[in-house]
């Protein structure tokens, strides 16, 4: 199964959900893999403790035909997992600003992406494949949302991200990816929760997988690790279950 | 006047006689016509007096060597004003003429006008000249080696007709080296201007080749795009969407949109086959833009058509180019051609033909380079010297058997 994890806009904690559900995936015994598409500006491998030291190859030396795309692949698994059959395998992108500049200048054949997650997916024996996208729409996100069995779109409850996010509604619907649902982040503590779950299911015709409030934990974390593994009984954490329980249905 | 010179007057051909140190003694009427005076004024002139030119020596360079050898001088060639300011070219035939020893030495010649028949030739070797531009340009446009792809063979044929023409074929990669991008291609039409067009085709079509757009069937972002436009499946784009596709894609579409918006005056377009193949595991995609269908033919046997799967290219804006695949296994061969081949004629008018194409292809042979050969030869004796009228264009790929 490939699943995109998008938002229109920047800032809603993507790269974040998305490595949280992975390691909530792989803890229920998933081999997972997670590819990092934001070329512009890549993050999640922070979120995974992958130093840009410790990459050898990246997404970017896979597209310029430098490397298969399994040495470009990290088991960044971490320690604590229940089960042991659970993996989780990240491709990063570079951080090296030569290497950003030439794919925006030159870009690059879309197709090559895809054909690699069919082969990561193949060789690793992925059971699930999470892209994390740019925000907004490019090419990668279309590429990704097109060739995608689930689409998590997260936003916050602003007016900016609300109206944004119609947008990439409407594609989904007219490429009409299978199974899509909305997580809603940074909620203030002082909203109706439920409110807020009824007011986006509406104006969106889409299901909401989970509403996860602002959290202080949450930004005192800053990235710096996986938020369900330091905090596994944290309102987050549980509602994070819901989408993996909304993915694997 | 003898009667000689009655015939001379009636063939229209201008006479004159002179003394020896060149002096006009005697003129037809031709001649004074020709030079646009009475005879009254002509007689007694010198010769280089009434043929006055930028280079007086011509003439008198020519009496002087009748004086001295006795030669006769022909086809002497000289620019002349006559008196109605008329600008011609003449040509002087001048010999001694000992027939009347009595009379004194004389010379007598004919000049006759050859003013247009010059100008033919020098518009024919113009226009020589331009066709030789023509085919040189053609050649430059295509490939000057084809890159060795490693577990193929790949060999190919070019003859320009004898009229410029715009048939090409490509070999390049693309998408970062990992496919093969083979093209064979007809621009309708002759002359110079088929050969620009074809300069053009194949520039564009490696210049799209490159460009990383977004394919066509994405474009739900558009406004207007209408709801009855059929989506696709999951399954399916995973399949379209592979190295190469958008390449491929683009190359025709961009290539098609340019030609048809930009040069939709000169109504050129060209029927084109264009692959791309990843020599890893022998996969074929390709668009065929109305183009003679490749020949792919099995190693076990078989033979099939990579049939149309569009129009030709350069016709209207926007017309939808699909894309099929295919794959050719071990020791599976590829040939392309331009009509060029089964439209070539023996002297007899009868041509070449599909049949006796496939007859040569479906015979066994050991490698591309031979198969190729043979039907080369074979289009040769076929043709056995009779004008070729259109180019001849044909390349043959072979997926190496398993050694």
């Amino acid at each position: 199964m490939i699943v995109s994890v998008h938002s229109f806009r920047g800032g809603t904690g993507k790269s974040n959900t998305t490595a949280n559900t992975a390691v909530l995936l792989a803890k229920s015994g998933k081999r997972v893999g997670v590819v990092d598409t934001d070329i512009q500006s890549p993050g999640i491998h922070v979120l995974f403790g992958l130093d840009e030291g410790d990459m050898n190859y990246a997404l970017n030396d896979y597209l310029w035909g430098k490397c298969g795309i399994q040495e470009a692949a990290y088991d960044v698994s971490p320690d604590q997992m229940d089960n042991s059959d659970g993996r989780i395998f990240l491709i990063p992108s570079s951080l090296k600003a030569g290497e950003i500049t030439r794919i925006l200048r030159d870009g690059y054949d879309v197709g090559i992406l895809n054909d690699g997650f069919q082969s990561l997916i193949q060789s690793n024996r992925l059971d699930i494949l999470l892209i994390d996208t740019h925000p907004g729409l490019n090419e990668e996100t279309l590429l990704s949302i097109a060739i995608s069995d689930a689409l998590i779109i997260v936003l916050r409850p602003d007016q900016q991200d609300y109206q944004g996010t119609s947008v990439t509604v409407e594609v989904a619907r007219r490429l009409d990816v299978p199974n899509m649902m909305m997580v809603i982040n940074k909620v203030p503590q002082v909203f109706d929760f439920q409110e807020v779950r009824s007011h986006v299911e509406k104006i969106y015709n889409c299901d909401v997988a989970a509403v996860l409030p602002h959290s202080d934990e949450m930004m005192t974390l800053a990235s710096a690790g996986i938020f369900v593994l330091r905090y596994p009984d944290h309102d987050i954490s549980h509602s994070l279950n819901q989408v993996v329980a909304k993915l694997l249905v | 006047m003898s009667s000689t010179q009655e015939v001379l007057e009636k063939l229209g051909c201008a006479y004159f006689e002179t003394d020896i140190s060149g002096a006009i003694t005697a003129v037809n009427d031709t001649f004074c016509g020709l030079v646009g005076s009475e005879w009254e004024q002509i007689l007694g002139k010198r010769l280089v007096e009434i043929f006055r030119s930028s280079d007086p020596q011509i003439l008198e360079g020519a009496l002087d060597t009748i004086r001295d050898t006795g030669a006769a001088v022909r086809n002497l060639e000289l620019e002349f004003h006559n008196r109605s300011g008329q600008q011609m070219l003449l040509e002087f035939s001048i010999i001694p003429d000992t027939s009347k020893p009595g009379e004194g030495d004389i010379i007598c010649g004919l000049v006759r006008e050859i003013t247009s028949r010059k100008q033919t030739l020098e518009s024919l070797l113009a226009a020589e000249h331009e066709l030789e531009i023509g085919r040189r340009i053609q050649t430059s446009f295509l490939p000057s080696q084809i890159p060795p792809i490693p577990g193929w063979q790949i060999n190919a044929h070019f003859e320009a007709a004898r009229e410029v023409a715009g048939d090409f074929y490509d070999v390049f990669t693309l998408s970062s080296g990992r496919r093969v991008g083979l093209v064979m291609a007809d621009v309708v039409d002759k002359g110079v201007g088929a050969a620009l067009f074809m300069a053009l085709f194949r520039s564009l079509i490696r210049a799209f080749v490159d460009q990383h757009y977004k394919l066509g069937w994405m474009d739900v972002l558009s406004s207007d795009h209408s709801s009855t436009q059929e989506t696709t499946s999951v399954g399916q784009r995973r399949k379209l969407l592979s190295t190469g596709s958008t390449a491929l894609q683009n190359a025709i579409d961009l290539t098609n949109n340019f030609i048809a918006v930009n040069h939709s005056d000169t109504n050129m377009f060209a029927t084109m086959f264009v692959g791309v193949l990843d020599p890893t595991n022998g996969s074929l995609m390709y668009i065929n833009g109305g183009h003679d269908p490749p020949i792919l033919l099995r190693a076990s046997g078989p033979v099939e058509r990579l049939v149309p799967t569009g129009p030709a290219v350069g016709i209207l804006p926007d017309l939808k180019f699909s894309i099929e695949n295919t794959s050719l296994d071990r020791h599976d061969t590829l040939i392309a051609y331009t009509d060029g081949v089964t439209d070539a004629l023996n002297p007899a008018g009868e041509p070449f033909g599909e049949e006796r194409l496939l007859a040569l292809i479906e015979s066994p042979s050991n490698n591309a380079e031979e198969l190729k050969d043979r039907i080369v030869d074979d289009l040769h004796s076929h043709i056995a010297g009779r004008s070729q009228y259109d180019d001849i264009t044909l390349f043959v790929l072979r997926r190496n058997p398993i050694s």
